[in-house]
């Protein structure tokens, strides 16, 4: 028998059982296909302070820092990179929204500084003459999600995690003092359980835990060109929160912002709307007009689960002891690798290092499993 | 030169095409106007197109259908697959700006 | 946004004959291909005009020529040199046109896009002057041009032998003829083959030319190397075995040549039906990943699939297969009767078969062996477009890889500007090889929009900030 089962192996999952591993549990990771194969691995790696929500900036940074240490504990620099980041308003009504949001964000810690258009060029001389204000961080940067798997991978193998890929969690039954999940290739058991599913954490507590946490499917877009010469340094932005721009050190650029395609749980992201990314394109090229010269040779839709109010969920689910979530945030592969170690902090019976979200706020009574919301796991298979 | 060791050449069952003037990285070169860039470039004896990306190792066209992207050159500052690209008089060719400008930034 | 009853992806001989089809029943029929002019890849028109001394003997361009004469008269929009790049239910498609990205509107859409040929890597592949068989093919045809003599023409299928044909009649020369295929295999397939004795009568002349012109033919052998410094300067010839693997220790002889015809097959082009949902199944004597179709083309919903795109089957079936797609589509939109459906399609099915009998003859012979992709030494690159070599591939699957979407990821082998279509065969035998799992099990890349590289100053066209269609703002 575990100590801990974790459900999932994204960024979110991953991190908590290397946590927990590194402290000494045992610890199993089922999960459905590959390692950081889901939004994990296909988000546009942007590690933007600037862009991260007011409330969780002091989060932000401790996950920024995390991944600027990548080495130290994901055992590579996992792409790591350093720019500075440069956000663009290119009206006065953008402006005024700028200047509003980033002083919230400096009140909460972020080393931001609003500049003009002039000196915005000459800190990304890519830009093109239309911003009218920008403002300035020099943490942003970015890593590359593309490697994340192949890294946990390996990190977790050496802490010992029994890691099982393509094993989808068909069930989880509770136990006397514990958890098992059911597999095609067998039961799994272990002490406690984590639900790290991402987008499918809504489905996996419904389905086990009679328990309605509703997420928001976000089908977030993200392009890339073919490797260019050096067109821009800088991770580049817009008021609006829209775009996510910057040139990888191979050449290509990666053009994100969570524009939206076609997509659910069941097929995944299955439609690019031809729409949205010539939007995206075209808001990327008004801010870098070099890229108009590009090719885009791909586009790829993620999704991310993120509750109501886009905050996380970290903790213990009600009714359910032993049973954690962790997910449900907007633009969770900045802040991911510090949630997971929060979660093992409060797993471990440690005082976390900042507070973590209890999933409790998130959960409304559902329809279908109406007034079963604290219903016992054990009966809800 | 021997005819074993011709270079790339038109069937000379077929008519001759007027050729017209381009400009190769600057050098100007004469070809058969509406023939497919890349093949007119080989019959120029050019079949090198660029270097490939990491290794820099030559390449050519490839497939000749658009499809493997080999034959990627600069006209007029665009990218085209010179593959699928008639030859127009007074084109701009220039090949490999990706490592000219890594050459050039490392110079 | 243009609309239509049915859109067509692809001009060859499917695509050209569902147009003909569908406009007989009164359909509002859109074609498209990428291509100046329709015909496909066996039926590409001529870049140029010929002379009528060798207009007299080309078949291929005979037939051509009828079928795109009677598109042109079908009343079929043809849009060529436009490039489909999406493709959605409901249904759209979304092109690069020569001045503009355009999208198009229809009813139902059908399938044609052909195939693209495989080519498994070996040292030296990637020099310039090697160019796939099916690429010579295109440079005798739409460019009346030989490759530099002399030419070694490798791999394997007929048009190994349509290829050093064509470039000794066009009067270059052929060094040698290099086919992973046994004399006894040919033979073996003479079965399969008889339902069309013009075309084994002119594969005979092909064979026949070769010898008088002295071309050796070096039968169950393969390129084990091609040399060269920036150009292609000899070619190493081995002898395989049957499963297609050099055998240790066999006589390898070196050879000059100036350029190099490979390749190892025709793959359908697939990535159209993927991107639609389409299911499909691993079928290495078809050529690979086909759709599960009916026998009549049909996909769903308002979708058919005809052609080699469906599997390589040849030319003829895939007219056959392009006029059932027409037939279905018609009835689909109530053009025609379920009863007047049936009549037609019952004339045409037992043709089709035949067709499909000689096309899968031909495309099983080609079907690829475990031996040539395992054979591939660590250092030769896969993935030509990022560099990718076969050790890197090893060192993947050595660290946990089983699925061709996790060999991309991690080593970027496929992420290309290719995208991912000039090595996916060769990386999936590798991985599967390695993983001993099926290349069902190790799976294909999921398919990427844009389908063809788009080039931004043409998509995105003229614009002022407000055109840009901002979605929703979420809470900061
Ligand atoms: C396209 C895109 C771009 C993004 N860009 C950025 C960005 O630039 N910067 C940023 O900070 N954030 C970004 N994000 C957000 C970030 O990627 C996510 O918030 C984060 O990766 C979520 O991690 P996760 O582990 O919760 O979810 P996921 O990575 O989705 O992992 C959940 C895992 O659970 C598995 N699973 C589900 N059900 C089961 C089951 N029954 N059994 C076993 N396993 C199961 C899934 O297969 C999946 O691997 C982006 C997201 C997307 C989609
Ligand atoms: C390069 C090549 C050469 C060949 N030469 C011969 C030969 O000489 N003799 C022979 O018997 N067989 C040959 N074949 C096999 C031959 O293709 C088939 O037997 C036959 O042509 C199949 O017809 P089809 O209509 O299914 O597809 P094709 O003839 O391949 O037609 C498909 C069409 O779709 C178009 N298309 C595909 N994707 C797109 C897109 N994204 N946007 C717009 N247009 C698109 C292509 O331009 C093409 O015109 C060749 C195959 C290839 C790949
Ligand atoms: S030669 Fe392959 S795309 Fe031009």
């Amino acid at each position: 028998m575990h100590d801990t089962l974790v459900v999932g192996g994204g960024v979110m999952g991953c991190a908590v059982a290397l946590h927990l591993a590194r402290a000494g549990q045992r610890v199993v990771l089922l999960e459905k296909g590959g390692l950081c194969m889901q939004a994990s691995g296909v988000n546009a790696g942007t590690l933007a302070i600037q862009i991260k929500r007011a409330a969780l900036i002091p989060y932000a940074l401790r996950g920024w820092e995390m991944w600027s240490d990548a080495r130290q504990w994901l055992g590579s620099d996992a792409g790591f990179h350093q720019v500075g980041g440069v956000t663009l308003a290119f009206t006065q009504e953008e402006a005024e929204m700028l200047a509003e949001r980033m002083e919230a964000r400096r009140r909460n810690g972020a080393p931001i500084e609003m500049v003009g258009s002039n000196r915005a060029r000459e800190l990304e001389p890519g830009l093109s003459d239309k911003p009218v204000l920008a403002s300035w961080c020099a943490l942003d940067g970015y890593a590359s999600s593309n490697e994340l798997g192949m890294l946990f991978r390996a990190a977790l193998a050496n802490a010992d995690v029994e890691v099982r890929e393509f094993a989808s969690v068909d069930a989880i039954d509770r136990l006397s003092g514990g958890y098992t999940a059911r597999t095609l290739a067998g039961p799994v058991s272990a002490s406690r359980v984590v639900l790290a599913g991402g987008m499918w954490l809504e489905a996996l507590l419904k389905r086990d835990f009679g328990i309605h946490i509703p997420l928001i499917c976000r089908v977030n877009q993200v392009s890339v060109t073919e490797r260019m010469p050096p067109i821009m340094r800088r991770v580049v932005g817009v008021a609006t929160g829209q775009l996510t721009l910057k040139q990888s050190q191979n050449g290509t650029v990666i053009i994100g912002g969570g524009w939206q395609g076609k997509g659910d749980p069941e097929r995944g992201g299955y439609e690019v709307i031809p729409e949205n990314l010539i939007g995206n394109l075209r808001l990327a090229s008004y801010a870098v007009p070099a890229l108009r010269k590009a090719r885009v040779v791909r586009t790829w839709l993620g999704l991310e689960g993120n509750t109501e109010d886009a905050m996380p969920i970290v903790g213990e689910l009600p009714g359910a002891p032993n049973a954690f979530v962790i997910g449900g945030v907007r633009g969770g592969f900045t802040i991911g690798p510090f949630m997971g170690m929060l979660l093992a902090q409060h797993i471990l019976g440690q005082q976390p290092e900042m507070p973590i979200f209890d999933p409790t706020r998130a959960i409304v009574p559902s329809p279908s499993a109406a007034g079963k919301t604290t219903r016992r796991p054990d009966s809800a298979s | 030169m021997t005819q074993d060791a011709a270079g790339w050449r038109a069937d000379p069952a077929h008519p001759a095409v007027p050729c017209v003037a381009v400009t190769l990285d600057g050098q100007t070169l004469h070809l058969p106007e509406g023939q497919s860039l890349a093949v007119a470039l080989a019959m120029a004896g050019q079949l090198e197109l660029r270097r490939s990306p990491t290794a820099g190792t030559p390449r050519g066209m490839f497939c000749l259908m658009g499809s493997c992207q080999e034959c990627l050159v600069h006209v007029d500052g665009n990218a085209v697959l010179s593959c699928l690209e008639p030859v127009r008089a007074g084109m701009s060719v220039e090949r490999d700006l990706l490592h000219r400008a890594r050459d050039g930034a490392s110079a | 946004m243009s609309r239509y009853d049915v859109i067509i992806l692809g001009g060859g001989p499917a695509g050209m004959r569902a147009a003909i089809t569908a406009r007989q029943h009164g359909l509002d029929v859109a074609v498209i291909d990428e291509g100046q002019r329709p015909g496909g890849q066996i039926y590409r028109a001529p870049s140029r005009d010929l002379q009528p001394h060798e207009r007299a003997g080309a078949t291929d361009l005979a037939q051509g020529e009828r079928l795109r004469a009677a598109v042109a008269e079908s009343g079929a929009h043809l849009l060529t040199r436009h490039r489909a790049w999406a493709a959605a239910p409901g249904i759209r498609v979304d092109c690069i046109a020569p001045d503009g990205p355009i999208s198009l509107e229809a009813d139902a859409l059908i399938l044609a896009t052909g195939t693209i040929e495989r080519v498994i890597p070996m040292p030296g592949l990637t020099l310039p002057g090697v160019i796939g068989l099916a690429a010579a093919t295109i440079l005798l045809k739409a460019h009346a041009v030989v490759p530099g003599g002399p030419t070694v023409v490798a791999g394997v299928g007929p048009l190994l032998y349509a290829v050093a044909a064509g470039i000794g009649k066009a009067g270059g020369r052929v060094a040698a003829v290099v086919d992973l295929l046994a004399p006894s295999e040919w033979a073996g397939a003479l079965l399969g083959l008889i339902s069309r004795p013009d075309l084994l009568a002119r594969g005979a002349g092909w064979m026949a030319g070769l010898r008088r012109a002295g071309v050796p033919i070096h039968h169950r052998a393969t390129l084990a190397a091609i040399h060269g410094g920036r150009g292609v300067e000899a070619v190493e010839i081995a002898p395989v075995a049957a499963d297609w693997s050099m055998i240790p220790g066999g006589p390898q002889s070196r050879i000059a040549a100036a350029s190099v015809a490979v390749g190892h097959g025709l793959v359908p082009a697939t990535e159209f039906a993927r991107l639609m949902g389409v299911a499909h199944r691993y079928d290495a004597a078809r050529g690979g990943w086909v759709p599960e179709v009916s026998e009549d083309g049909r996909a769903g919903e308002n979708l058919y699939i005809a052609g080699d795109c469906a599997g390589v089957s040849g030319a003829a079936a895939a007219e056959l297969a392009g006029s059932l797609a027409g037939l279905g589509v018609a009835r689909d939109l109530g053009r025609i009767s379920d009863d007047t459906y049936e009549k037609l399609t019952a004339r045409l099915r037992p043709s089709l078969r035949r067709a499909q009998r000689f096309g899968w003859t031909i495309s099983a012979m080609m079907a690829l062996r475990p031996g040539l992709a395992c054979g591939i030494a660590p250092k030769t690159i896969v993935c030509r477009c990022e560099d990718i070599s076969r050790q890197a591939i090893d060192n993947a699957v050595a660290g946990g890889v089983r699925h061709v979407n996790q060999l991309k990821s991690t080593t970027r082998c496929g992420m290309g500007p290719c995208q991912g279509r000039s090595c996916a065969d060769a990386a999936a035998e590798i991985v599967a090889a390695n993983t001993g799992l099926s290349r069902e099990a190790v799976g294909i890349w999921t398919p990427r929009v844009p389908l063809r590289p788009i080039p931004l100053e043409i998509a995105l066209g003229d614009f002022t900030y407000a055109d840009i269609p901002w979605p929703p703002m979420l809470p900061a």
